[in-house]
Parts: C-alpha cells; sequence; structure tokens
C-alpha cells in the first residue's frame, strides 16, 4: 500500500510536470505600412476629393492634379475616394491590396472622363533612346476635339528664346487619349527648354492656346522634370489653372522602361 | 497446582481431560472468513474437546479468517495468535485466551559526541545500561541507536575524557530522540569520576557546546533545527541564519557586504558561481530537508580559506540520515503582478519547461562565429568579393526566425520536490547512507521595468521572465569504525528567458523607440566531491582528505536587441510607424550577443589534527594544505546589425515594415542586412570559434598551521597563519596601440598576476560565565579579482544599457579586527554585541567615467575603511509562561550599522576640467549598505507554525563614480515575508504551508544625486550633492545640496531604474513517508 502510494505520487508528479507545458503563444501582430502612390487628375470644376481609407479620411486630392503617397497598413484595404460632401457617390470604392512601398493607383476624373487605372499597356515600344507620349484634353472651355503642334524650345546667346516645331497630333479629345506620339532626345543640348505645346482648332488652324503666352510643358515624370528623359511613356492631360494663369500639364501616368 | 505452558514455544502441556492433552496430536480443518472470534474458538473446542477460556470482549473480535486443513492444533492456534496478536495458554483441558500488546516498534537515539570546544569526537564509546548494548561513534562523533520505546540511561566514554551518564532517555516508538553530548576532559585526579545528569540537563550542555564555542564567531543552523521550521530550501534556511539576507528569494547577501567579499563552500569545496555577472549561487536549488548543517563564519581561522571578508557560508548536506524516509513537495504559487496576465515571449515549446533551449533559441549554422567574424570584417572594409559575401548571407540566413512576439497567459509557479534517504546498518557496525533528492520549478513572471536617464533616455517597461530550474543531488557514505567515506554530488540547470519590451524616448536622437531586447541564459553546475575521515589512534588523531570537481557550463545562444522607432516631434506620420536605422556602428540600434563559458575547477585538500594535554587542559594542533586548479574558457560575439550597401535606401527601405518584416532571417539571407563586427576570429586566445572573451587558468595552493590552545580553564586561543600562493593568468584580447592615422589593432594580451599571501590570524574566547563569552579576533583576508574583471572583454548589460568592462587589476587585501560580547540566556537563544573594523587595500570596484564618454569599468582603489557594530538577539518567550504555548515563540532581531570612507586614488584627484580634487569620500564601498535591519518572529507548534520577517538595508552603491553625483544607488526598501504551515494526519505526516514573499511590494529603483525633472529651481541634471568634495574644492550653495545627503529624496534626486515584482504567494503540500 506504502509503495503504491509512492507510485501514485510519481505518477501525479509527472502528469502535473507534463501537462503545464504550454506549447506556443499567440502571435502578438505587428501591422506594417506600406504606400499607396496616388496620382489624380481632375478639373477645377470637379472641387477637392477626399481619400478615405477604412473608413477614415486620411487626406485631400486637390485639382488639377494632385500626387500623394499615402501610408497605409499593409494588406487589403478599403480605399473611397469621393467629392466633398458625396460620399454616397463615390469616384472611386475599390479594394486595394497594399503592399510595399509603391502600390499606385492614378485616375483621371473629369465631367467627361473617368479612367481608373489604366496606362501604358505595352503595344507599342519606343525605339532605343526615345520616349512615347499621348495627351487627353481637359479643359472644358477647349472644343471637344483639337490639334497639338509640339515645339522644341530654346534659347540663344542673345538671350532670344525660339521654338522648333517637331510633330503635329491631331485630334486630341476630351473622352479619351490620343494615340502615342515618339519623341527623341531634343536637339538643342544645353540650350534647350525641353518640349512644349501649343492648342490649335482642327480644320481652321485656329491657335487656342499659344505656346509662347501658357508654355504648356511636356513632363517627363510625376515630379515635373521638364527636360527629355529617354524610355519613359508619359500619358499627359492638359487644362487651365485660373488660379497660376497658365497651362497646367498634369502627368496622369508614367511608365518607365527597362 | 496449575501448571500453565506456553505451547507455541516448547510444545509440553499437561494431561487434561480433552481427549488428547498433546496439542500436536489433535487435528483440526476449519474455514470460516467472516466470522467472529467467539464462532471460531467454539469451532475448535468441538473439533478438540478443550475449553477456551476467554472475556466477552474478546470474542466480538471479527472477522476472523482461517482456513487450514488437517493441521495440528498447536499450529493451528500459532497461526492465530500471530494473525490476532492473542496468548493461548493451556492449563490442562482448558485453553485461557488474552491480547496480548501490541507489537512495539524501535525508536532511535541519534547525536555527536562532542569535545568541550564544540569538535566531534571520533570513535566514542556509547552504551546502554539497561541492555548492554554498546557501539562505538563514528569518524565525525556521530552515533545512532536502536532501541525498544522506553527510558533508558546511556553512557559515553572517551579516552582522557570524563565518562558521562545521561539518564531519562526517553525512546519513543519510531521516534528519533536527538541527543548531542558534550564530554569535559578528565583531570588527573578525577579520571575514575562517572558525571551522571540528566537528558535535559546533558543535550542543553550539547548545544551550548556547539554553538559557544565555536573558533571564529559563527551562526548557523542545524538540520534538527532547520525540521523545526517550515523551509522547504537552503534560501528560506539561510535567512534565519543571523546577518543573513536573502536577495530575489534565492541569493544571500552576508553582513551588507557585497558578493565580491563573501564565499560560499559546499560540502567544503569552493560552490562555482551560478549567475553570469557575479560570485553568487541560486540558493532555492537545494532542498532543506538535504541540508545537514549550515555555519557562516564571521571571522577567519588558518583552515578556512582566505577569500572572504563579510561572510564564509558552509553548507554541509547530510550524508548518513538519521532516519529513512521519502519526502514530496508540490507547490503552487501566484505572483500577483504576473499569474494570469500577459507573457509576452517568443517560441517556447516543451524543451524550455524541461530547461532546455529549443530550435528557436540557438546560433546560425554552417561555421562558426569565430569564421563568420573573419567574412564580415571583409564585408565592413567592402573587400569581401561576391562568393564571400554569399557565404555570409547564407550562414545568417539559418539564425533562428524568433522575432515575433508572442501572447502567453503566465502560469502559476510550480515546484516539486522529492527528497529519499535510506540508511543501511551492518552487522560490523559499519553503515552505508543514501540521501538523494530531485527538484523542479517554473515560474513565470513579469516586472514593472522602467528606465530614465537624464536628458538620455525615458522608458517605460515590463521584464517577462520564464525560468525553469532543476536539479538533484544524491550523496552516498560509508562509515565504519573510525573511517568515513562519502561521495557527494550535486547537479542543477536552470533556463532563464527574459524579454524586456519598452517604449519611450531617446532624448538624445529625438527619438520615440518602441524595443525589445531577449536574454536567454542556460545555465548547469555539477559539482562531484570526494572525502575521507579517518582517527587514526585513541589519542584522536584525526585527518580527512578530499577531492572535488565543480564544472559550470553557461550559454547565451541568441540575446538580442530589437529597436524600431520614430521621429519624436514634428512627425506627421502615424504613431505606430517605425523606422530602422541600421547605417551606423551604434549598437544601441539593434544587436545579437553570443556567449558561452565552460569552466573547471579541481580541488583536493587534506587537514590533520594532533590533539594534546597542556597544563592539564586539551589541546590542539591542526595543519592541512588545500590546493585548486581552475579554469574557464569564455568566447563572446556582439554584433551590430547592419545593411551591406550603404547608399540612400540602407534605411528608408525598411520604413513602415513590420519589425517581424526587418528583423527576419530572410533579409539576412537576400545579402540586405549583416552582423557587423570590429573583432577578427579568435586566435586560440579566446574560447575556440569566437571573437572575444578570455581564457583565465588559476592555481592556488594554500598551507596553514594553527594551534588551539587552553592556556587558562576558560580561555582559549585559535591562532595560525596560512600560506596562499595564487597564480592567476587571464588571456585576453585587447586594442593594440594605433598607428598615427590608423585604426587600434587588435592584439593578443595576456594578464598575469602572482601572490605570495601569508594570512595570519588570531581568535581569543573567554568565557566570562558558561553562558557567557567575550570574543576577540585579527585575521588577514583577501578578495582575489575574477577572470572576468581581468580581462578586458566588454559585457553589454541589457537591463541597465550599460557597457561593463575589466582591467588589469590587484587583489584586494582586507585587515579585520571584531570583538564580540555573547550570551545564550537558553539553547536557540543569544544575545551579541559586536564591534568591527575592516581595513581594504585595493578594493576594487565598478566605476563609472564619464570622460571622454561613459563607460562602466572594473578598477581597483586605493583604500576604504569600515568601522561599524553589529547588535543580534534570538529570545523565546517562554519567560512569561514556560507552559504555555510561548516557549515556541520567538523573536529575532539584528541590526548593523558601519561608518565607512574609500580612498579613490591618485587616479583620480582630477576633475574632468583638470582640477585638482580629493581622492577621499565618505562613503561604503560599493555593494554595501551603512545598514542593515533584520526582525522576525517565529513560532512553531506541534501543528501550525508561523514566521514573519522584516527587513531593510541602507542605500547602496551600484556603481561608483569619482563624481559623486554620478555614483547609482539602490534604494533602501521594506520587506516583509510571511510563513504560515500546518501540520496533520497521523504523524504529522502532511504538511500545508503557504510562504509570501515580497508582501509589502515596495518598489525597488536605483537613482542619481541629480536633480529631477519635476524641480523647478535647478534643471534636470544638474547635482543635488557637491560632486568633488573635500579640502580645496569651493564648497557649494546650500540651495543646492540636498539635506539628506546621498539618501534618496524625490525633491534632489533621480529615479534611473525601476522595478516592481508583485507579491508572490506559494502555497506547498509536503508528505513524508
Amino acid at each position: 500500500m506504502k509503495s503504491n502510494l509512492k507510485y501514485l505520487c510519481l505518477f501525479l508528479f509527472a502528469i502535473l510536470l507534463l501537462g503545464a507545458c504550454k506549447n506556443e503563444g499567440e502571435l502578438i501582430e505587428a501591422k506594417g505600412y506600406g504606400v499607396i502612390n496616388i496620382n489624380a487628375t481632375t478639373t477645377t470644376d470637379i472641387g477637392n476629393l477626399l481619400v478615405d481609407i477604412d473608413g477614415k479620411v486620411v487626406d485631400t486630392l486637390k485639382p488639377p492634379s494632385a500626387v500623394k503617397a499615402i501610408k497605409a497598413y499593409t494588406g487589403d484595404r478599403k480605399l473611397k475616394i469621393y467629392q466633398t460632401g458625396k460620399e454616397g457617390a463615390p469616384v472611386i470604392d475599390t479594394l486595394l491590396n497594399v503592399e510595399g512601398k509603391d502600390t499606385k493607383l492614378s485616375f483621371l476624373y473629369t465631367a467627361e472622363v473617368k479612367i481608373i487605372g489604366g496606362g501604358y499597356d505595352g503595344s507599342v515600344t519606343p525605339a532605343k533612346g526615345n520616349s512615347l507620349v499621348q495627351f487627353v484634353n481637359l479643359e472644358k472651355s477647349l472644343p471637344a476635339s483639337v490639334d497639338l503642334k509640339i515645339y522644341e524650345l530654346y534659347y540663344t546667346d542673345n538671350g532670344d528664346i525660339l521654338s522648333e516645331e517637331v510633330t503635329t497630333v491631331k485630334n486630341i479629345r476630351k473622352d479619351r487619349f490620343s494615340p502615342y506620339i515618339e519623341l527623341g532626345p531634343t536637339k538643342h543640348g544645353d540650350y534647350t527648354f525641353g518640349y512644349y505645346f501649343g492648342v490649335f482648332e482642327p480644320g481652321t488652324g485656329n491657335m487656342l492656346v499659344d505656346v509662347l503666352t501658357y508654355y504648356p510643358t511636356i513632363y517627363w515624370d510625376s515630379q515635373g522634370s521638364q527636360y527629355f528623359k529617354p524610355n519613359k511613356v508619359i500619358s499627359l492631360g492638359f487644362v487651365y489653372d485660373p488660379v497660376n494663369v497658365f497651362y497646367a500639364t498634369p502627368v496622369i501616368y508614367d511608365t518607365e522602361l527597362k | 497446582m496449575v501448571a500453565v505452558i506456553s505451547f507455541t514455544l516448547t510444545g509440553v502441556m499437561l494431561a487434561s481431560n480433552a481427549r488428547s492433552q498433546r496439542l500436536d496430536q489433535v487435528i483440526i480443518s476449519v474455514n470460516t472468513k467472516t466470522g467472529s472470534l467467539n464462532n471460531l474458538l467454539s469451532e475448535l473446542s468441538r473439533q478438540s474437546g478443550f475449553n477456551f477460556v476467554y472475556s466477552e470482549e474478546l470474542g466480538n473480535i471479527r472477522p476472523v479468517a482461517l482456513e487450514v486443513t488437517k493441521m495440528s492444533m498447536d499450529k493451528v492456534l500459532a497461526l492465530l495468535s500471530k494473525q490476532q496478536r492473542l496468548r493461548f495458554e493451556q492449563i490442562n483441558g482448558a485453553i485461557a485466551v488474552s491480547k496480548l500488546p501490541p507489537l512495539a516498534i524501535p525508536g532511535k537515539i541519534t547525536g555527536k559526541v562532542l569535545d568541550e570546544k564544540g569538535e566531534p569526537l571520533p570513535g566514542a564509546n556509547i552504551k546502554v545500561v539497561e541492555t548492554g548494548q554498546g557501539l562505538q561513534g563514528s569518524v565525525d562523533g556521530s552515533y545512532t541507536l536502536s532501541l525498544a520505546p522506553g527510558t533508558y540511561t546511556l553512557e559515553f566514554s572517551f579516552l582522557s575524557y570524563q565518562t558521562q551518564r545521561v539518564t531519562g532517555v526517553v525512546v519513543l516508538e519510531k521516534g528519533n530522540t536527538s541527543l548531542n553530548i558534550s564530554l569535559k576532559p578528565a583531570s588527573a585526579a578525577l579520571k575514575e569520576v562517572v558525571i551522571t545528569g540528566t537528558y535535559r540537563k546533558a543535550s542543553i550542555e550539547g548545544l551550548y557546546a556547539r554553538q559557544k564555542n565555536n573558533a571564529a564567531m559563527s551562526d548557523g543552523i542545524t538540520a534538527e533545527q532547520i525540521s523545526r521550521t517550515p523551509d522547504n530550501n537552503t534560501a528560506q534556511v539561510l535567512a534565519r541564519v543571523s546577518g543573513l539576507q536573502i536577495s530575489q528569494n534565492k541569493f544571500v547577501v552576508i553582513r551588507g557586504m557585497s558578493d565580491r567579499y563573501n564565499n560560499v563552500l559546499l560540502n567544503g569545496s569552493p560552490l562555482p558561481s551560478s549567475e553570469p555577472n557575479r560570485r553568487d549561487f541560486a540558493f532555492d536549488v537545494i532542498p532543506s530537508s538535504l541540508v545537514d548543517n549550515i555555519v557562516v563564519n564571521k571571522t577567519a581561522t588558518p583552515d578556512l580559506t582566505g577569500e572572504f571578508t563579510g561572510g564564509l557560508v558552509q553548507i554541509t548536506t547530510k550524508d548518513i540520515p538519521d532516519e529513512n524516509f521519502v519526502e514530496f513537495n508540490i507547490a503552487s504559487g501566484y505572483n500577483s503582478r504576473s499569474t494570469g496576465k500577459d507573457l509576452i515571449g517568443g517560441h517556447r515549446g516543451t524543451a524550455n519547461y524541461l530547461g532546455f533551449a529549443n530550435d528557436y533559441q540557438r546560433k546560425p549554422i554552417g561555421m562558426t562565429l569565430g569564421q563568420y567574424d573573419d567574412l564580415a570584417i571583409q564585408i565592413n572594409d567592402r573587400t569581401a568579393t561576391a562568393e564571400q559575401k554569399a557565404q555570409a548571407a547564407k550562414f545568417l540566413s539559418t539564425m533562428p526566425d524568433n522575432w515575433a512576439l508572442r501572447r502567453y497567459i503566465a502560469r502559476p509557479i510550480q515546484s516539486y520536490q522529492f527528497t529519499a534517504a535510506h540508511r543501511f546498518p551492518f552487522k560490523d557496525n559499519s553503515t552505508l547512507g543514501i540521501v538523494g533528492a530531485l527538484t523542479y520549478r517554473n515560474e513565470q513572471l513579469n516586472n514593472q521595468h522602467d528606465v530614465y536617464v537624464s536628458t538620455v533616455r525615458d522608458y517605460k517597461g515590463t521584464d517577462y521572465l520564464f525560468n525553469t530550474l532543476w536539479g538533484g543531488s544524491l550523496n552516498l557514505a560509508y562509515t565504519s569504525g573510525a573511517n568515513k567515506f562519502t561521495l557527494k554530488n550535486t547537479y542543477n540547470r536552470r533556463f532563464s528567458d527574459e524579454y524586456f519590451t519598452f517604449t519611450g524616448a531617446n532624448m538624445g536622437d529625438n527619438r520615440f523607440v518602441n524595443n525589445y531586447s531577449d536574454q536567454t541564459v542556460i545555465n548547469q553546475l555539477f559539482q562531484t566531491n570526494f572525502t575521507g575521515e579517518h582517527t587514526l589512534s585513541k589519542l584522536g588523531i584525526k585527518g580527512d582528505y578530499g577531492f572535488s570537481l565543480s564544472t559550470v557550463n553557461r550559454d547565451q545562444p541568441f540575446t538580442r536587441l530589437m529597436e524600431s522607432g520614430r521621429t519624436l516631434a514634428n512627425n506627421f506620420d502615424p504613431d505606430d510607424y517605425y523606422s530602422y536605422n541600421f547605417s551606423d556602428a551604434n549598437f544601441q540600434y539593434g544587436n545579437i550577443f553570443y556567449s558561452e563559458l565552460a569552466e573547471k575547477r579541481y580541488t583536493w585538500q587534506t587537514n590533520w589534527q594532533l590533539p594534546f594535554k597542556l597544563l592539564g587542559l586539551g589541546q590542539s594542533l591542526k595543519v592541512g594544505y588545500q590546493g585548486s586548479r581552475r579554469q574557464a574558457d569564455f568566447g563572446a560575439d556582439f554584433y551590430r546589425i547592419r545593411t551591406v550597401t550603404l547608399d540612400g535606401t540602407s534605411n528608408s527601405r525598411y520604413d513602415g515594415m513590420a519589425y517581424y518584416d526587418v528583423y527576419d532571417p530572410s533579409q539576412f539571407a537576400n545579402g540586405n542586412l549583416y552582423l557587423f563586427t570590429t573583432t577578427p576570429q579568435g586566435d586560440g586566445i579566446t574560447r575556440a570559434g569566437a571573437g572575444t572573451g578570455y581564457k583565465g587558468r588559476q592555481n592556488l595552493n594554500a598551507m596553514y598551521g594553527m594551534l588551539d590552545l587552553k592556556p587558562l580553564k576558560d580561555l582559549r586561543l585559535i591562532a595560525g597563519i596560512r600560506y596562499e600562493r595564487n597564480e592567476q593568468n587571464v588571456f585576453t584580447r585587447t586594442r593594440g596601440r594605433a598607428t598615427p592615422g590608423g585604426v587600434a589593432p587588435i592584439v593578443d594580451s595576456l594578464i598575469q598576476s602572482k601572490n605570495n599571501d601569508w594570512l595570519p590570524s588570531v581568535n581569543a574566547i573567554y568565557a566570562l560565565t558558561p553562558k557567557m563569552n567575550i570574543r576577540a579576533a585579527y585575521y588577514k583576508t583577501v578578495a582575489r579579482p575574477d577572470f572576468r574583471e581581468l580581462s578586458f572583454f566588454s559585457y553589454f548589460d541589457y537591463d541597465l544599457f550599460v557597457s561593463i568592462g575589466g582591467d588589469n587589476l590587484k587583489r584586494t587585501s582586507v585587515k579585520n579586527f571584531d570583538i564580540r560580547y555573547e550570551f545564550y540566556p537558553s539553547p536557540g537563544e543569544i544575545l551579541s554585541v559586536s564591534g568591527f573594523r575592516k581595513d581594504f587595500i585595493n578594493p576594487i570596484e565598478v566605476v563609472v567615467s564619464t570622460s571622454p564618454t561613459r563607460y562602466q569599468f572594473y578598477k581597483n582603489l586605493q583604500s576604504a575603511t569600515n568601522t561599524g557594530f553589529e547588535v543580534d538577539a534570538r529570545k523565546s518567550l517562554g519567560f512569561i509562561s514556560p507552559s504555555s504555548f510561548l516557549k515556541d515563540l520567538y523573536l529575532s532581531g539584528n541590526f548593523t550599522y558601519i561608518n565607512a570612507s574609500v580612498d579613490l586614488g591618485t587616479a583620480f584627484t582630477k576633475d574632468d576640467d583638470g582640477n585638482v580634487v580629493s581622492s577621499k569620500r565618505n562613503r561604503p564601498l560599493m555593494g554595501q549598505s551603512p545598514y542593515i535591519v533584520n526582525a522576525g518572529i517565529l513560532y512553531t507548534g506541534k501543528h501550525f507554525g508561523f514566521n514573519a520577517t522584516f527587513n531593510r538595508f541602507g542605500q547602496r552603491i551600484v556603481y561608483a563614480s569619482p563624481d559623486r553625483a554620478e555614483d547609482l544607488y539602490e534604494n533602501s526598501r521594506n520587506m516583509v515575508d510571511l510563513q504560515l504551515s500546518y501540520k496533520f494526519m497521523k504523524g504529522n505526516k502532511a504538511e500545508l504551508r503557504l510562504n509570501v514573499s515580497n508582501l509589502l511590494n515596495s518598489e525597488l529603483f536605483y537613482y542619481r544625486n541629480l536633480f529631477p525633472p519635476s524641480n523647478t529651481k535647478f534643471p534636470q541634471p544638474t547635482p543635488s550633492v557637491q560632486p568633488y568634495p573635500g579640502e580645496g574644492t569651493k564648497p557649494w550653495p546650500a540651495e543646492q545640496i540636498d539635506p539628506k545627503g546621498t539618501r534618496y529624496n524625490p525633491e534632489y534626486d533621480t529615479k534611473i531604474y525601476t522595478w516592481k515584482y508583485g507579491t508572490t504567494s506559494t502555497l506547498n503540500f509536503i508528505y513524508r513517508f
């Protein structure tokens, strides 16, 4: 009996010891942040757009063009972008998978057009060292279709600014992007200002936007670099900016070719 | 005349009118299982013709089971007699039946035969007068007599000593009567005299002999005293010894002195430290039932090691037990801060519960860290080839993925203890004893841990601790006459995992941090110890010898600091958006540390004692030799986590990422991160396969001679000298001299120390009365630096955020003077008043240097002096009412006061601006308190026990500095522990015991004498004490000086580190078979 009791105690000891050994704890999740790079192109009549992530307004997109890097938790995020006071009719309402620092969202929203995403599809390829450019007309006061003449502006040793016509792009519409045109490096080296364009009425050829008055510029990235960059594909809008009294040319899509 | 014959013994009988009067001729067959004795005897009477005579009460005994077939009547009755404890007496044709008394189980008398100085008398003769039974005591004076219950007279005799008879020694059934006896030397005139005394008188004298006659000033506790306390581990027992305090429920603090000035011997051999950065041992691993006695020497004699100043704790574990027993102790505990609450940690698994690391707590594999160091140096220098980078990345990718924090619920503290002891007495009066114990303990705790360093950091944090400790002891001993051999083995293993999570501000770089560190330490300790003791002749020449081996292995496999943060001000990022810094060499932005220590210590010793007579009084000469060889191999690697490519995206690529996606083996595998070091692989100077560390070798040889003289009847002098030759060699690596414009290279160094120390000591004891002594002592001791302190290895303290480095240190020499009056009102009681002075030459402190950078390192000061007094009292309240419970109620108290001063020496005679300042400070050495208060109340009744202790020590320096405002102090605090116990079941075999520790849950904090941020008059961190006091220094304005001096004053001082541990209650169930 006595020795049985000893064995019983040893058995209980072993059970208690092993029973107490819990294996793994619950992982304490640490939330990581990614970056949503929003490139919004709109018009002044649309007004400000609010950015709402998971039910919380985190930023404002101002017309006509806004480039924002918004920090958001990684994983699926509910993203809504809407005009002030129009939460019920959002411009964008989507579930976005945020990963790393380069989750891109580009959109174009005007009274005539709403293009979300899109951009270069790879169907056209420029020659090595050249770049592709396409346009969309975002200005309400301009006709539904216009022609563009693209110039290289440069200056002389005397300080004169001169323009040299490079090419013409016809039938630029408000509801879609034009076909790509291919541009090579500017020709005037250190004297160049880059590529600019003027807007003309189709058929009559009347000048609607003078290149040397409003300086509509072909930008080569969303940071507003005016100097030609090779191996790029750029989608540009043009719209009058009454605040700064000039034509803004927001970069709606920006793709770098490998 | 009627003849009565016991048939069971002789089978002889007389004729009767039965069929046959010879019981062996009467054949019986019976089969009964549940009937009464009445029924059975009727049946036997029917078959045999005998009449049975018995009382009615006897006849009602049931059930009586008997199954026999054709068995003779005498055998049937013999069977029945054995079964039912009955006595049958045949009277002619009748058989009288009566009840036999129950069988008596023998009890024991155990004890020791001592001489008048309390020393064991080996081989003394012990005789039981009533039975004539005799035996000879063993070589250590102990004896055990097994006797039937009763009252006896014992006679003790030994050559040249008066024979002593002790009457009235009561032996109870299964009981153990303790009797230590002190014999008096026989003078020529009294040679034939036999002294007769009572048991009570003799046992009291025996206790006095041990308590009062120790050669050195000492305190202690015996197994018999321990058995009356509710303690279940040695740490709790030590807390009862006067002058001792227990910190963190396991470490011992002796007379307020730091561990540097104390020493611990387990079974006579030095005990290696169980802790990484202190000379300390966790005593909670040794069950109290294993302890035979603990003696704490407060003064030295030549036969003791010369390496202690505060106290020497000598723990002797049992070898031959007084009685056989098996004991279980199952305990569960609750901590008010932790149990049932969150416990944060990494991967755990079953291995951690068993005291082992799991697969997530290991080094990377594929090459040694030393080999990796060579690759890392090339990556640092941008000279690594792509192949070398790939090799490094492959190696680092094998680092365990254990960075993510996990949430557990802290389990109750669990503790199990199993102890068994058995003695095997042989016919030739020799005995073999075996004592073994197994212990297991697991605790899961969380402690508050905050850090505030003025203008540097302000963190709020929590320590999450997971500790598993298990160990075992196995002691074997054989004693035969004047010889005794013992083999004692102790092993323990401790697994400790501490996560320190903290958030707060780094004011220096305007950063809010969200960090944690994790320190996993696996510690193993083993000691085996063989001793032989012999008495060579009837003259009582005693000799002993011993060999021991101690090993310590400590592995720190994956200690690390995870750093993440964000800009503190003007930050538009979300609050939980963290960035990382891997671009520079600053270790506080993320690091990993590995270390491994293997230490072995061999010791051997022999001691010989020759007693002789002089002036008609017993004297003795003792000589001995003790040697030890110690070797320690330590390797460590400390790495900064850094990016391989230093470009604009080195840090920003990780911005916003979850910390466990950044600190992840994949980031090392893809070549983004690597472990940065500046130290290449060690070339044999450190432990193999490591970058830094040391190899330490120590040979210590000691010889001594001492005389124990009684020039007068009441005066005893113990004087002698001890010679110690110590050789310490530490091979280490340090920075050498830099060439102009170059980086100082890593060079090998040998730190060598050879010393011959002559350590004289004199202890004088004058017995004013049989109950009073006056003692005086002078002795010289040393405190030698440890290997780590001599090496240049610098250790980063993850709790305090400081690095501590070694130096080329000298040993500390200490001259000690003690005087003590002691009064023993009755056994177990004491009143003593002591005064002492200690002069330290070259004492060692950890000194904080603030110039050119803040750095902590071990340093010799020039000298220090401690002068103080100690009052110690322990008293039973039995004098109020000797027959009431008060006789078992003891009050105890102990107060120590130290007045101390230090001289920092010539290296510290200039302040940071180069002005000449005094090197003298009126303060105790690091780790010492200016005062200590201990008080306790203990009640031990037959069933119920109660114990409460109060403890307080004065503020003590943790790290010192030439600048007094930089001295880091540990604040004094009040601590109260309680113990309640209740014994129950037959023979008090079972016990419930409740231990409550840290009842007041008082805060532990370190502080500096610098104005805190809350002070409106002086900006932090303005000093609130004069940094360089003394001659030649202009006194500071009175309003800037803290009126409380260096004591904590919240308006004047800044709390730097704060901990809160919670109250722990543990319920034990103990059962003894």
